[in-house]
């Protein structure tokens, strides 16, 4: 396949200008623009992976033309006559637990919990992409819609506009699909048909490589010029509790193990070739080829949560997440409910907000809430600690420069505007097993430009009250922390160095 | 190399964990970003609280109170003015400042957008009863409340360039005073059905607090020096206010600008201001004054400059015109008039995510129980004209008038409340004599 760029090329990509003028040659391995009378030849392969069983497998890319940062790694669930779906929020980014990118002996990239990480970056992908495109591609589908009412308190409703009134209380996913309703409430909605496994179907998506490797959204990889072998290697989650949803119907099968279909998987390479003269003078010019990228490193904790009843406050935690040395451009956390897996919507994906009382009397009702910051190089972020949601919420879109779309009572658990109705049976505006107060996500953008010195950086967390999801039992959450850190790649005559920055 | 800082400000007239709100008179809150030798990054500029509403016996929300799902917290500030710390110079004033967003915020964000994070941030909704639902009847109201963190939509703040903040003489404005007066409650709160005694929203009021606003600052490179005297230009909003009451409207201002990107306006019949039985915050075109408050629909409109057509030299005749030959009596909202108004605000073709829809610019009836309760956030209804979308320049309008003239059925006696927002380009200039602002 042969085609000329236009300024248009892909919306998933960067769009930074090449600083090329006309008589240089453009620098290939950046994204963004490229004169457009350049010709590019596209060359698809589908790559087998090299090794492969339910818990890893490995592709081996070939060493030439300039790897597309869009390509994808096909995988699909085998069948199972359990009706397991994927979860809303990450679709088959769930089975990755862990992904890396090496270059000969070196790793260049590799997250580690890939899959709660990709919880944290799908909320920032629009509603209308999820519903519209990523819902087909990766199975991820967290849209949104206002579920109007009806006049006639009708059981359903299909399209027939005019039984509908402009009044809508409540508002909760939309897959494209009818939600079965009445005049007071949705009442159910259903996933659907290619998200779910059955006796005769296995559900299978794709994952992009610039997902996987955040900073292939940057840079591609000039595999001509590079002699080493570069291979990709995923580490698959468990395939009992952690892969799929259950449906509430189907919540005695917790210990069903789903699979994956080894002979499905693959790697769709698209390898791009500019004219042969322009990729030999960059060769040429780029022998000693060198930028910089963002890599991502995990710090985990145990948050110990009262019994039900008696949830109390942490008390301020001092957690030092490490970055000791580095230049840290970017913090972001998520606290996962350690009792909350497959039987819910979201699965472990998820970040849990603070307990809240709705009931009682007026003053004995609250909204908990996070009191946070962070320090480093023995100053702290913010000149105030942190505790209005709606204000960490805008701290996390600065991180990110961009905004979640998920919405107040599945960030902060404020206001009661999610719908009652279900989903595969799970209430949507169940805290434990649907929406609702699972997106609260924080990020910290370090925004001083220093090198974070010996001592680390340290968040400095309160909880308010962490409602306990067990009936029971003392529960526990795992904080996450991703740490985001500048790294340098150096492509000197064909071999990959990389280090810290 | 530069570096930021972040600051939480609070304000300086209020103590800063006491509760404000326009009853108890306490309209006006100011901020100050004091002197110092950093840049002010604007689009970092954000106003924190928390919200509560509560009925006039000092009740929570029920039954059919409400606020603008459209503006959410926006619904609140009356006008914003930003003044130099050191001479008290207003460098910008939005007036009418919850009308310029009732334009704004529609035309440029989603519906997702009003039910996802501009729900989180400023709680506003894709729906009136979610809102309602959400917002107004918060169960925690008395303790925690609805907390909000808005941006501040003005020129200096939208501006790509940071604000010196160092001292007159230095090459600064000499720091910076926010300065917000708060909206009367009977403008931001009403009665959906338009009862304006009912005991759910007589007397009822809001109240803020943990009032603060976060910003980011950047220290500049030691190395780069800032030059005593300096411009710094940035586009603004200006806000002009008239009434009509006839077929034929006339609208003439002299703008004195001279670099005008764009105007844009909204209307709302002059009985539903301040009035706690309507939403005095809602766009629609013109409506009589007969039981029915129907729609005086616009049958022609063209906008002028010193006398003559410009920037289209034509009328544009709408779908209602008479002269059409087709079914003049449609409610469907002229599609030239739309997308004039909509480019006006933002450049149409640069324009991703908006709230307009043919449901929500329609036609309708004035009566409360139509206009409280239109789909898809709310009514977008407008007028307005782009005039410079391609050099960013603009076009002078300093010593000529700015006119509009629109026949609609507007045949009763409606007085009709015509809000004017004019997007121009203005240089402010600072130096050891002071600040002025080249307009």
């Amino acid at each position: 396949m042969s085609y000329a760029t236009s300024s248009d090329q892909s919306q998933m990509m960067s769009q930074s200008p090449s600083p090329a003028d006309a008589g240089a040659v453009p620098d290939l391995v950046k994204i963004g623009q490229i004169p457009t009378n350049t010709a590019i030849d596209i060359e698809t392969d589908i790559l087998d992976p090299v090794v492969h069983s339910d818990t890893f497998c490995r592709f081996q890319l070939q060493n030439k033309g300039i790897l597309h940062s869009n390509s994808k790694i096909i995988l699909r669930l085998a069948t199972n006559s359990v009706a397991g779906f994927l979860p809303v929020g990450v679709g088959i980014h769930s089975l990755i637990e862990r992904c890396a990118l090496r270059v000969g002996t070196k790793t260049m990239c590799e997250i580690d919990d890939y899959n709660h990480y990709a919880g944290y970056k799908s909320m920032f992908l629009a509603n209308e992409h999820q519903k519209q495109r990523e819902m087909f591609m990766s199975g991820r589908r967290l849209a949104h819609k206002p579920y109007y009412s009806d006049y006639e308190g009708a059981n359903d409703f299909f399209g027939d506009v005019p039984d509908l009134t402009t009044k809508a209380e409540r508002v909760g996913l939309d897959n494209g699909a009818a939600v079965t309703s009445t005049a007071a409430q949705a009442t159910s909605l259903e996933v659907r048909e290619w998200l779910r496994t059955s006796s005769s179907y296995g559900p299978e998506l794709t994952v992009s490589l610039q997902e996987l490797f955040p900073f292939l959204s940057q840079n591609q990889l000039p595999l001509f010029m590079m002699n080493e072998p570069v291979t990709i290697e995923l580490f698959f989650s468990a395939a009992a509790q952690e892969r799929l949803c259950l449906p509430e119907s189907a919540s005695g099968s917790t210990a069903t193990s789903f699979t994956i279909d080894t002979t499905a998987t693959q790697l769709v390479a698209d390898y791009q070739y500019f004219p042969q003269e322009m990729m030999e003078q960059y060769a040429a010019q780029n022998a000693n080829l060198s930028f910089t990228y963002s890599d991502y490193r995990l710090a985990k904790r145990t948050i110990d949560v009262n019994a039900s009843g008696s949830e109390a406050s942490s008390g301020q935690l001092i957690i030092n997440v490490g970055g000791a040395g580095r230049l840290v451009t970017k913090v972001f956390t998520s606290l996962e409910d350690n009792n909350i897996k497959s039987l819910s919507m979201l699965n472990k994906y998820h970040s849990r907000g603070l307990q809240r009382v709705y009931s009682g009397t007026e003053t004995a009702r609250f909204n908990g809430s996070l009191t946070s910051n962070v320090k480093y190089n023995d100053h702290f972020l913010y000149p105030v600690d942190v505790t209005n949601s709606a204000q960490q919420f805008h701290y996390l879109v600065g991180a990110e420069g961009m905004v979640p779309f998920v919405n107040r009572e599945e960030y902060n658990f404020e206001g009661q505007g999610l719908a009652s109705g279900t989903y595969e049976g799970w209430q949507q505006k169940s805290e434990d097993n649907g929406l609702a107060n699972n997106f609260f996500y924080q990020a910290y953008k370090l925004n001083r430009n220093e090198r974070v010195n010996s001592r680390g950086i340290e968040l400095y967390n309160t909880w308010d009250k962490i409602k306990n999801s067990k009936a029971t039992e003392e529960n526990s959450c795992t904080l996450r922390t991703y740490l985001e850190i500048v790294r340098v790649a150096q492509l000197v005559d064909g071999n990959m160095e990389t280090f810290f920055a | 190399m530069s570096t930021r800082q972040n600051l939480q400000v609070t304000p300086s007239n209020h103590t800063s964990t006491g509760t404000i709100s326009y009853k108890d008179g306490n309209p006006l809150i100011q901020f100050i970003i004091g002197e110092q030798e950093r840049m002010l990054v604007g689009s970092s500029v954000r106003l924190v609280g928390d919200l509560s509403i509560f009925k006039a016996d000092d009740t929570l929300s029920t039954g059919s109170l409400r606020m603008s799902e459209q503006l959410g917290v926006y619904s609140i500030i009356d006008s914003l003015t930003i003044k130099s710390q050191a001479t008290h110079q207003v460098i910008e004033e939005i007036r009418h400042f919850p009308r310029f967003m009732a334009s704004y915020l529609p035309v440029t964000s989603s519906a997702n957008d009003n039910a996802g994070h501009l729900g989180m941030t400023a709680l506003t909704s894709v729906n009136y009863d979610n809102q309602q639902h959400t917002v107004v009847e918060l169960p925690t109201a008395r303790t925690t409340g609805n907390s909000f963190c808005i941006n501040l939509p003005c020129g200096l703040f939208m501006g790509q360039n940071p604000i010196p903040l160092m001292a007159n003489g230095a090459g600064g404005v000499g720091g910076i005073l926010v300065e917000i007066q708060l909206a009367p409650d009977s403008n931001v709160l009403f009665d959906e059905d338009g009862s304006s005694t009912s005991d759910a929203v007589k007397d009822a009021f809001y109240q803020l607090k943990n009032l603060s606003i976060s910003c980011e600052v950047m220290t500049p490179d030691p190395s780069v020096r800032v030059a005593p005297a300096n411009t710094f230009e940035y586009n603004s909003i200006s806000s002009y206010f008239t009434t009509f009451n006839s077929t034929n409207a006339i609208v003439n201002f002299n703008l004195g600008l001279s670099r005008v990107l764009g105007v844009f306006g909204n209307i709302i019949s002059a009985d539903k201001i301040n009035n706690r039985g309507e939403n005095g915050l809602t766009n629609n075109y013109p409506v009589n004054s007969d039981t029915a408050k129907s729609a005086a629909k616009i049958e022609q409109l063209f906008f002028t400059r010193g006398g003559e057509r410009f920037p289209l030299e034509y009328n544009v005749d709408t779908l209602q015109n008479s002269n059409q030959t087709f079914d003049s009596g449609n409610d469907t909202a002229d599609p030239q008039i739309v997308q004039e108004y909509m480019n006006a605000i933002t450049q149409f073709s640069k324009l991703r995510r908006t709230s307009a829809s043919p449901l929500n610019t329609e036609y309708t009836s004035g009566l409360a129980t139509v206009v409280n309760k239109k789909v898809d956030g709310g009514s977008t209804a407008g007028i307005g004209v782009a005039y410079d979308v391609i050099s960013g320049q603009g076009v002078d309008f300093s010593s000529v008038n700015w006119g509009m003239n629109m026949t609609c059925d507007l045949t009763t006696d409606s007085p009709q409340a015509f809000y004017l927002f004019v997007h121009s380009k203005q240089t402010l200039a600072f130096s050891q004599q002071g600040i002025s602002v080249v307009r």
